[in-house]
């Protein structure tokens, strides 16, 4: 049996993109990465199409997505594929939402309960496989659905199809914990593959039998890095089942650490720093032919260029001018932990307000001083964005690595080289 | 720090000023002068020196001379240390400045003295170089600069005001975002935006629902006019089917028209095509063997007639020909000439006709020459000559007579003698030669007469035997026929040539008799077949026996025979076509009369809602048709609103663009308000800092400024205070004896007694602040002008202290106040007044 693994497609993120038309061409990239997964399976001769939860982000999905998704899988269904999807925590199947009312087209099976079902993957009217499914009824399912799922019984492929957070797994930190599962629990049950969904980074938790994450088909912000798509599998009983990445993902978002920059003293230098960092990335990664990139640049650490690039038309234009250099969708340049090439040590021993105020400084980073927000005669309630956190913690926490921007806001121009 | 040599030159009202140049200036400096003395030009020049020119463009420096002269400045000064220091400064176009130590020269622009450089030429100008307007009150930058200093840096000349720095930290911060209600931070410019685009946000869903409302609407209407298009086809079908079956009875009442028309026709032409009569049959069976004699018909009746003109021409021809021969030939009066004539060997007649007459020629030719001949005369023999033979015997004489007068010597006239001899001798000879040829041609032509009459005798006789024997062949040639006698013993060509015409004749007689003959036979042959014909065939047996009467007959006979055959056969055809229309007509017909039928559906009386439209009448098809393209114009145009809505609406931002927006300016809110807090926070540390640090170091500062106060009111006002929560007012207090308590400086005190005040802080000051550098020269203009003797004596001694370390210009225009300073010390440079 041979089917297209795809999880997490997340229609209708709102992407925090920095423009309107960049949010908009990200829109449109996660639906062509179904409509290309769509493809895929079609040109691959798939015999199903199982979709591990998360096929769209939650009650804001639009009527153009909505009929995509509809398009899509009546497409599938005509090339003889049979569509399986199990519902994740952004398309529970509970409930009178949006998801109720999408009218399926017929032929296409969706899991929306938690208890497990078993359907047949036929081939020319005759069974070839089993896929069975479980799917999330609500938002915030905590129970582990997995342990529901029965030993499969017969001589044919079986495949087990789930949108769970397998405790342990790689970037499962970075996702809310819904139907937990267990890697060694899913492995006892001996199903030939585990196609699961809900955390985004792609992944083999077992290769024998097989437990894998596909991860989202397209990246929805900078943490979302790499290549993304799905995965086309064989699968035969009681053999490893053969997975093979299938990239999708047609505009990729990549982070490029610009490394030490306090020998960079000139734009010129930072630029080509930048940019043969890019190529020597792109060399063994090159994306897929057309693709488009969406570049974050860490600038971090001391260098001579901050004060320029704390100026927002300065980095506007060293921005454009990256952009253009590395043929980037778009770059943002991340300056937050950028410092001044000042040495608060040489400083700190000054018999003047710097010197005090460097002192103070340092004691408040390392938390010598029982209430900083009392020494500084700070109300919580002068604090923009305090929010529920201790006073001390959030003091510490602005202050921190401030001793150079402290010495550039009381050293004279003169003295600040 | 100090000046020992000062020179000006060019600057303000001072030309070549200098000073020093005898004995080097001393710390303690009194300069005196008028007014207009250009006490303030050198005040200046001192300050230029240190920090260079103010503005630094000759073009607008007040001081600059209007001539072309260059202002210059020039000044040696002898650091703490010992260093002794080279300084000269122009104020060109741009200016220049070079400090010289030794050998070692430095460059130095417009830019301060290396050991100046701790302090800007404006906190300088404060607190170094103080006029009595300046001591008097300091402007707020001034003041707010003591007090920094006062307060905090102390020395820290690479630091900016620590409270400009809280400012601008403040400033920065209250730009992001305020806990009141006043301007419009950053924060609250996205607050404002979110609040909108959650607006948006809720028309965006509320968007998306009309958007699946109306698509629905639109899949209703669709199948709407899918059915609606479904029942107008029908109506259409129905509608169709009614007026089909009008045009099916139409035609099938023209159908019917057309096969009874059709069935009388067939009736016609069937009897037109019917069986043929007996005599017609018997005609066509005998048309085989008629058709040629018939056809030969025209050239029997042509060979009538010939035979008649024949006949009629040979007996013409036959008469002629005998009375022409009749001439020629002896016929008896029955005879025909005609065959001998025919018989006459034409080529051997006219051979022998031909030679006949040649040889009769040549017989008359040669006897006529002959005759001739013998007609013409004899020729005579020709008489002597005696003229050339007189002549030669002349010649023979001169001859003579000229060589005898040769010979005696007489050689001229024997020469002529001989000449003329010559010549009639010549003529003489010649005369005599041609006499002798004339007498032999006549001789020879006699001869020749007698030879040419013998031959033409010989060659007469041979003709006469040719002539003969032309004859005999002649005679011979026409051996039959019976010519009349002695027409061939002198037959003449003439006559004998007219048998030729005759033969002619006799043959054209011959060949019409011959002629004449066959076309009997032929009519004799066509008469026997038409016989034989007829005797065949009864509808014939009354025709004439004459071929030539019978033929035309016949003819018309076979030909009426014929045509009635032909129209039999050409009756079949439109017969069969006729049939074959009258069989299609009539399966037509059925057809039409089937389709009709077919038509005509079920025939009930059809109801409101009657779901056939077959059984409805044309016209309420036609009504109801009206009615669904109607009602389908209507769904149309509804159907078109819809869609342009649905065009409008899925142009609009959907919801989760809008949360990403929301989400985008939510995160930058964050970010704002996490700046706003960094800076907040940075401007408070920087505030405590300064606090702490001028809680810790305050004293000192104020110590040695409560010293030089008491120095000067001789203990009256005895120290400052620094308040703490002065809030606006001077963070500064003045403590005296006679006070009740610390008050601040200002009223009610004496203009005097504020001067002091100042002046002891400022001497605290700059003793701080130059406080491990050099001390620079401290320029006091008339500063002590207010105090009373005793305190002006008091500060002077004071300033004598001072100056110990650090060098003190005292300006003034009071000659009273300079000899105090120079009796403590102070060396007098006095400057010209104006004059």
């Amino acid at each position: 049996m041979r089917f297209l693994h795809l999880a997490d497609v997340h229609l209708d993120t709102p992407f925090r993109g920095r423009s309107r038309e960049l949010a908009t061409r990200l829109r449109e990239a996660g639906r062509a990465a179904l409509v290309d997964a769509v493809e895929v399976a079609i040109r691959e001769s798939a015999d199903a199409f199982l979709i591990a939860g998360d096929l769209f982000d939650g009650e804001r999905l639009s009527w153009p997505s909505e009929r995509l998704l509809v398009e899509s899988m009546e497409r599938l269904l005509a090339a003889g594929i049979h569509p399986l999807y199990a519902t994740g925590n952004h398309d529970p199947g509970r409930g009178a939402g949006l998801r109720a009312g999408i009218a399926w087209p017929e032929g296409m099976t969706v899991f929306d309960e938690s208890s497990p079902r078993r359907v047949a993957v036929e081939r020319e009217g005759r069974p070839i496989g089993w896929v069975t499914g479980a799917g999330h009824e609500g938002p915030a399912e905590a129970r582990d659905l997995s342990a529901t799922f029965p030993r499969p019984p017969g001589p044919l492929p079986e495949v087990a199809l789930l949108h769970t957070q397998v405790l342990r797994s790689r970037g499962a930190d970075s996702h809310d914990r819904y139907a937990p599962s267990s890697l060694d629990e899913l492995i006892a049950t001996e199903y030939d593959y585990w196609a699961l969904g809900h955390v985004h980074l792609r992944q083999e938790l077992s290769g024998d039998p097989a437990v894998h994450y596909p991860g989202n088909p397209q990246g929805r912000h900078p943490g979302e890095s790499g290549a993304r798509g799905a995965l086309l599998v064989d699968v035969e009983r009681g053999s490893p089942a053969r997975a093979t990445f299938v990239e999708l993902a047609r505009v990729r978002w990549e982070t490029l650490e610009a490394g030490d920059l306090r020998e960079l003293g000139s734009w010129r230098a930072l630029v080509d720093r930048i940019t043969r960092r890019w190529e020597e990335a792109r060399r063994p990664d090159p994306g897929l032919p057309g693709g488009e990139w969406i570049v974050r640049v860490e600038l971090t650490g001391p260098s001579p260029l901050a004060s320029e690039l704390a100026r927002p038309d300065q980095l506007a234009e060293l921005e454009a001018e990256l952009r253009a250099e590395l043929g980037a969708l778009d770059l943002e340049l991340r300056t937050s932990g950028l410092l001044p090439s000042h040495r608060p040590a040489e400083h700190r021993e000054r018999v003047d307000v710097l010197g005090e105020a460097l002192r103070l400084l340092e004691a408040i980073e390392e938390g010598r001083l029982d209430d900083p927000a009392a020494l500084l005669g700070i109300e919580p309630g002068e604090l923009a964005g305090l929010e529920e956190r201790d006073t001390g913690t959030y003091l510490r926490e602005l202050l921190q690595e401030r001793a150079p921007a402290l010495m550039e806001t009381l050293l004279q121009p003169e003295a600040r080289g | 720090m100090r000046f020992t040599r000062i020179a000006v030159r060019s600057f303000g009202p001072l030309k070549d000023f200098e000073a020093g140049r005898d004995a080097r200036l001393p710390g303690l400096v009194a300069v005196l002068g008028p007014n207009e003395a250009g006490k303030s030009t050198l005040h200046a020049a001192l300050v230029a020196l240190l920090h260079g020119f103010y503005p630094a463009r000759r073009d607008t420096h007040p001081l600059a001379p209007w001539d072309e002269a260059v202002p210059e400045l020039r000044a040696e000064i002898i650091l703490e240390g010992g260093r002794t220091l080279e300084l000269q400064r122009r104020l060109l176009s741009r200016p220049d400045a070079t400090l010289t130590e030794g050998e070692r020269v430095e460059d130095l622009a417009n830019r301060a003295l290396p050991f100046v450089r701790h302090l800007p030429h404006a906190l300088f100008r404060e607190l170094y170089a103080i006029t009595l307007g300046e001591l008097a009150g300091l402007e707020a930058e001034g003041w707010e600069a003591v007090e920094d200093r006062l307060v905090t840096g102390l020395g820290s000349s690479d630091l900016r005001p620590p409270r400009e720095a809280v400012s601008e930290l403040e400033k920065a911060a209250a730009q992001l975002w305020r806990s009141d209600r006043r301007s419009k931070p950053r924060s609250r410019e996205l607050e404002e935006a979110i609040r909108k685009l959650r607006q948006a946000r809720r028309e965006a869903l509320e968007g998306d629902r009309r958007l699946r409302d109306r698509h629905r609407r639109a899949g209703e209407l669709g199948e709407a006019l899918e059915a609606l298009a479904r029942d107008r086809e029908a109506l259409e079908e129905g509608l169709r089917r009614v007026r089909r079956r009008e045009v099916l009875s139409e035609r099938a009442r023209e159908h019917e028209t057309r096969i009874t028309e059709l069935e009388d026709a067939v009736a016609e032409l069937a009897e037109e095509a019917g069986e043929l009569d007996p005599a017609t049959l018997e005609l066509l069976a005998v048309e085989a063997r008629l058709r040629p004699l018939l056809d030969r018909a025209p050239l029997v009746r042509e060979r009538a007639l010939r035979v008649e003109a024949l006949e009629r021409e040979v007996a013409g021809a036959r008469t002629r020909l005998a009375s022409e021969a009749s001439s020629l030939l002896d016929l008896s009066p029955d005879a025909s000439p005609e065959g001998p004539l025919a018989d006459v060997p034409v080529t051997a007649f006219r051979d022998a006709l031909d030679r006949l007459e040649r040889a009769r020629a040549r017989q008359d030719e040669l006897r006529e020459r002959l005759e001739e001949l013998a007609g013409e005369p004899a020729p005579a023999p020709p008489e002597p000559e005696l003229r050339p033979r007189l002549l030669a015997l002349a010649g023979g004489v001169l001859l003579a007579g000229g060589l005898l007068l040769l010979v005696a010597g007489h050689a001229t006239p024997a020469a002529l003698l001989l000449l003329a001899g010559a010549l009639l001798g010549a003529f003489g000879g010649a005369g005599l030669g041609r006499a002798r040829g004339v007498a032999d041609a006549a001789h020879r032509e006699i001869e020749l007469r007698r030879r040419r009459t013998e031959e033409l005798r010989g060659r007469l006789a041979e003709a006469e035997a040719g002539v003969r024997q032309a004859r005999d062949t002649l005679a011979e040639s026409l051996a039959g026929l019976p010519l009349r006698a002695g027409q061939l013993d002198d037959p003449r060509p003439v006559v004998l040539r007219e048998l030729l015409p005759l033969r002619e004749r006799a043959l054209e007689l011959r060949r019409l008799g011959e002629e004449l003959g066959g076309l009997e036979a032929a009519r004799t042959e066509v008469a026997r077949e038409l016989g034989g014909v007829v005797a065949g065939c009864e509808t014939l047996a009354d025709l004439p026996p004459d071929p030539i009467e019978a033929l035309p007959e016949a003819g018309r006979r076979l030909e009426r025979a014929r045509e009635r055959r032909k129209a039999a056969e050409a009756a079949k055809g439109p017969l069969e076509r006729a049939r074959r229309e009258l069989e299609g007509a009539r399966g037509e017909l059925a057809r039409l009369r089937d389709e009709a039928a077919a038509l005509a559906g079920t025939g009930d009386e059809p109801g409101p809602d009657d779901p056939d439209p077959g059984a409805w009448t044309e016209a309420e098809l036609e009504r109801r048709l009206a009615a669904a393209v109607e009602r389908e114009g209507a769904l149309r145009q509804e159907l078109g609103g819809v869609q342009a809505e649905l065009h409008t609406l899925e142009a609009q931002e959907t919801a989760d663009l809008i949360d990403g927006r929301i989400e985008a300016l939510r995160e930058e809110l964050g970010e704002v308000e996490r700046e706003r807090d960094r800076l907040f926070v940075l401007a408070r540390l920087i505030g405590t800092a300064e606090h702490r640090f001028r809680e810790a170091h305050q004293p000192d500062l104020l110590l040695r400024a409560s010293g030089y106060l008491s120095a000067i009111t001789g203990g009256r006002y005895t120290r400052f205070l620094l308040r703490q929560g002065a809030g606006d007012e001077s963070p500064i207090a003045l403590e005296g004896e006679h006070l009740p308590r610390a008050l601040p400086p200002g009223e009610p005190l004496s203009t005097g007694t504020l001067e002091q005040l100042y002046l002891a802080l400022r001497l605290a000051m700059v003793d701080h602040l130059d406080e491990g550098n050099e001390p620079l020269p401290l320029i006091l203009d008339e500063v002590l002008v207010n105090w009373d003797p005793e305190r002006r004596a008091r500060g002077l001694d004071l300033l004598r202290g001072v100056a110990e370390h650090r060098q003190v210009f005292l300006f003034t225009c009071h000659p009273t106040l300079a000899r105090e300073a120079e009796a403590r010390g102070a060396a007098l440079l006095e400057l010209p007044g104006p004059g």
